[in-house]
């Protein structure tokens, strides 16, 4: 996509999204991404799989079977962006990364299904090439066959308008999200010094170039907004080993709690809602998960989701 | 015996050329790319450049001389050693600007003539250059360091030009480096466009020292001066300008070893090696006696000695010192430097650790290091902040400004310390969640404990606070942050983080779920 065909589409998501608004359907932006590559589903699938068990790829692929594969999100010929956290410079050990084996199987299914082109990025926080290199996740998504894209260049982020927001109305976005027929977000669940918790919600601050600007304005809220922009056709989340304490980065102290879970959905809010829960707390305890499901995000109550736990 | 023109390039040259050009792609390669190999050959390069590898020498040697002061000991001493045997072969291979001159004079073409030395200015621009780091700042000295002059074009121009072509952001791009060393570049190339090697004759100290020992080597150009027939070929294709035909004199303080006139003369009078008759008669050679040199030098050299200590506090007075950054912040140079008079004495900066560091947190100074310390790095932590687990720009130093930390080492070397203002931080004034700077805080010393507001506040310990950056950074209050951190005039070694530096904050309970729900190895804690 070019720069002018992207004015061009953002104008009229823009234009498009105030009209949802006016005409009091929420969700509308969202849907309008929906639209232009809706996932061909079959069956009903459950608003959360969990898996427990096995290694990172096993996990990935049952929780990937129970959808009927991935070529229920990816189609042949299309392109697929990967979203990991790759926001710190640690090794996957540290679990303040996605585990890379999780991301390198995941390209695997997206090429095996079809897909045309499959990139991988993060806005890291930590020096971009460090990160990408100390987390494996550089050299994993390439043996997996994806194409690699740096993500600390502001000429790679398009300056859009986000329908719907409240406080983020406009902001800086990587071009691979708005040039992807798939957007699959992959985070990894952690202890956040700042926001509380991160893990799907709070992993698409990294497609966007002034981090900045969601701690000066509001970081729940612009988390929140943020999430409007472009509603990931997935989010699969690493709850393998989770970083209990001294998160996002880690330290020398962190505590872990083992998990060897992966959880699966189409819902932002319903898996930071249930990944709330893995981290001892409730989705009340987090302000961009209430604010989330005020813009028509999704459900947190956890009670009112189908959720299938499987073992492998 | 004799030699004519057709015959082609003797193998000496050819060797020399060859030396040449691999060591001027391999130095642009170095500056210019990045990645791992470019790390190593820039590295590799840098080591053996003279005036480095000796400030190396001297600094380690006063530093107690570690391994890699034994390293660059070497490197200097093989580099006096091969001269003083050899000839001058530093000048025609080793040295990156030494060939870029040589591309420049060859647009010149064959037109060159004899020119005299100036001897004043080569014994003042040694002796001030020694004056100038006897009194604290090798920076200002190295002005007419070769590997500085050559390190600085290819970091502050020719690399933001390779950014700039690869649509990579500029940050820290400045007029104040850019032009300085790009006039300085066009001073010399000009200069070697006129007259061939004129900086390297008479300005260059590492050329001085390295003329001193070509005039004695065993091996080195000779001019045979009864098969001379003063046709002055030679003299039109050296670029040194040094060889006489009138006189049939060579003037091997000036020759940088090139072999050009070897390969122009029809008689066979100029060859490279060891003198082939014992002549009778030493020929008179232009250019300073032994005599001069050891009076002039040797004397300037005692004098500054004894000027230098009391002349340093004056010095530093003259032309100024650090100054205070915006919002009071002192400047923060990187670990390995041990202390800003350390790190200004030393520091060459050539601009190797500015090119490599990968945050480009490392920036050339522009008064923030006073005087003394133009150009030389500091860290900006307005555009980044210094990688916990990077080394790369003590690895890259060639001069021992910054001594190799092992990276365990670097991460408790205490560089500056954080200052926490809270009445600045949004999570007080806004009440809005933030901790930007405590996530990116790599050991702890700032963190988050929820507080009176019910938030996560942040909570500074400055004794494991190793001054790196990373919540100057990152605190999202402007103009002047919340958190920022100043330098400290010698560095220190910060505490070791206590391991249960988190337990103090509200820890999750390990396993928790809905009532009701499993537990045991395969629960779901949802």
């Amino acid at each position: 996509m070019d720069r002018r065909e992207f004015l061009k589409r953002a104008v009229a998501l823009g234009a498009a999204g105030a009209l949802g608004l006016f005409l009091g359907d929420r969700s509308a932006p969202g849907r309008l991404w929906a639209e232009s590559q809706a996932p061909n589903t079959i069956r009903k699938i459950p608003d959360i799989i969990a898996i427990k068990g096995g290694r990172q790829s096993s996990r990935l692929d049952r929780a990937l079977q129970e959808v009927g594969g991935i070529g229920a999100f990816v189609r042949k010929g299309q392109t697929v962006v990967i979203k990991p956290n790759i926001g710190w410079s640690q090794e996957p050990d540290i679990a303040a990364t996605t585990n890379p084996e999780l991301v390198k199987r995941l390209v695997e299914q997206c090429i095996q299904a079809g897909a045309k082109k499959v990139w991988v990025f993060d806005h890291s926080c930590d020096n971009g090439p460090a990160s990408y290199k100390t987390s494996l996740i550089e050299s994993y998504a390439k043996d997996g066959g994806a194409t690699v894209v740096p993500g600390d260049n502001s000429s790679s982020y398009q300056e859009v308008v986000i329908p719907g927001a409240v406080t983020l109305k406009k902001t800086h976005v990587h071009e691979l999200v708005l040039e992807a027929d798939v957007f699959i977000n992959v985070p990894v669940l952690k202890d956040h010094s700042g926001a509380g918790m991160t893990c799907a919600m709070k992993n698409l601050m990294g497609i966007v170039w002034d981090r900045g600007a969601f701690h000066a304005q509001g970081l729940d809220q612009c988390i929140a907004d943020c999430c409007l922009f472009r509603r990931p056709a997935l989010n699969i989340v690493d709850a393998g080993k989770i970083m209990l304490t001294g998160g996002p980065r880690g330290h020398s102290g962190s505590q872990y709690d083992e998990q060897q879970m992966l959880i699966l959905s189409t819902d932002i809010i319903a898996i930071d809602a249930v990944s709330a829960r893995t981290l001892g707390k409730t989705p009340n305890d987090f302000g961009y998960i209430a604010k989330g499901e005020e813009r028509g995000l999704g459900t947190s109550d956890v009670k009112k989701l189908d959720i299938r736990r499987l073992t492998v | 015996m004799s030699r004519s023109r057709s015959r082609g390039p003797c193998t000496a040259r050819i060797i020399r050329i060859g030396a040449a050009a691999i060591v001027l792609v391999a130095s642009g390669f170095g500056f210019l790319a990045a990645g791992d190999a470019a790390d190593l050959v820039s590295r590799t390069v840098a080591s053996w450049q003279l005036f480095p590898s000796a400030e190396r020498t001297i600094a380690s040697g006063l530093a107690g001389f570690g391994a890699t002061g034994f390293v660059a000991c070497v490197a200097a001493l093989s580099v006096l050693a091969l001269s003083a045997l050899c000839g001058r072969w530093y000048c025609a291979a080793l040295c990156p600007l030494g060939t870029l001159q040589d591309l420049a004079s060859l647009f010149r073409g064959e037109k060159r003539a004899y020119r005299k030395p100036h001897n004043l200015v080569r014994a003042l621009a040694f002796i001030i250059a020694i004056c100038i780091i006897a009194l604290g700042s090798s920076s200002l000295a190295s002005w007419i360091d070769p590997w500085s002059l050559f390190g600085r074009f290819f970091t502050y121009d020719l690399r933001s030009l390779v950014r700039l072509a690869n649509r990579e952001d500029l940050p820290g791009l400045n007029a104040g480096s850019i032009v300085a060393a790009s006039v300085a570049m066009a001073a010399i190339l000009l200069a070697s466009f006129l007259s061939g090697r004129w900086f390297c004759g008479n300005l260059c100290p590492a050329g001085g020292a390295l003329g001193v020992l070509n005039r004695f080597a065993p091996l080195r150009v000779r001019l045979e001066s009864s098969a001379c027939v003063s046709c002055g070929k030679c003299a039109s294709v050296c670029r040194a300008t040094c060889i006489d035909a009138a006189t049939k004199s060579l003037d091997s303080s000036r020759c940088v070893n090139c072999l050009a006139c070897v390969d122009s003369c029809p008689t066979g009078a100029l060859h490279y090696g060891s003198s082939r008759q014992v002549q009778g008669v030493v020929k008179p050679q232009a250019g300073m006696s032994r005599g001069q040199f050891i009076a002039v030098f040797g004397g300037g050299i005692a004098a500054i000695s004894l000027a230098a200590l009391p002349g340093r506090a004056f010095a530093a007075k003259a032309i100024g010192s650090e100054t205070l950054g915006r919002d009071g912040l002192k400047p923060v140079i990187p670990p390995g430097a041990r202390s800003i008079e350390r790190f200004l004495d030393v520091c060459a900066a050539c601009g190797l650790c500015v090119d490599r560091c990968p945050s480009k947190v490392l920036q050339p100074s522009l008064g923030q290091l006073g005087g003394r310390g133009f150009l030389v790095p500091r860290l900006d932590h307005s555009i980044s902040y210094c990688q916990f687990d990077c080394t790369a720009c003590l690895d890259a130093c060639p001069s021992g400004a910054l001594e190799k930390l092992s990276l365990a080492k670097k991460r408790l070397t205490k560089i500056g310390d954080a200052r926490l203002i809270s009445d600045r931080c949004v999570v007080f004034k806004n009440r809005t969640k933030c901790g930007a700077c405590a996530e990116h805080c790599p050991t702890g010393a700032v963190r988050m404990i929820v507080g009176e507001t019910g938030l996560p506040e942040p909570v500074f310990t400055s004794a494991i606070c190793i001054g790196c950056g990373a919540c100057h950074h990152a605190c999202p209050v402007r103009p002047d942050r919340a958190i920022s951190v100043s330098g400290i005039a010698v560095h220190t070694v910060a505490d070791i983080p206590s391991p249960d530096l988190f337990d103090a904050a509200p820890k999750p309970a390990l396993k928790a779920g809905p009532p009701g729900a499993p537990t045991g190895a395969d629960a779901f804690p949802f």
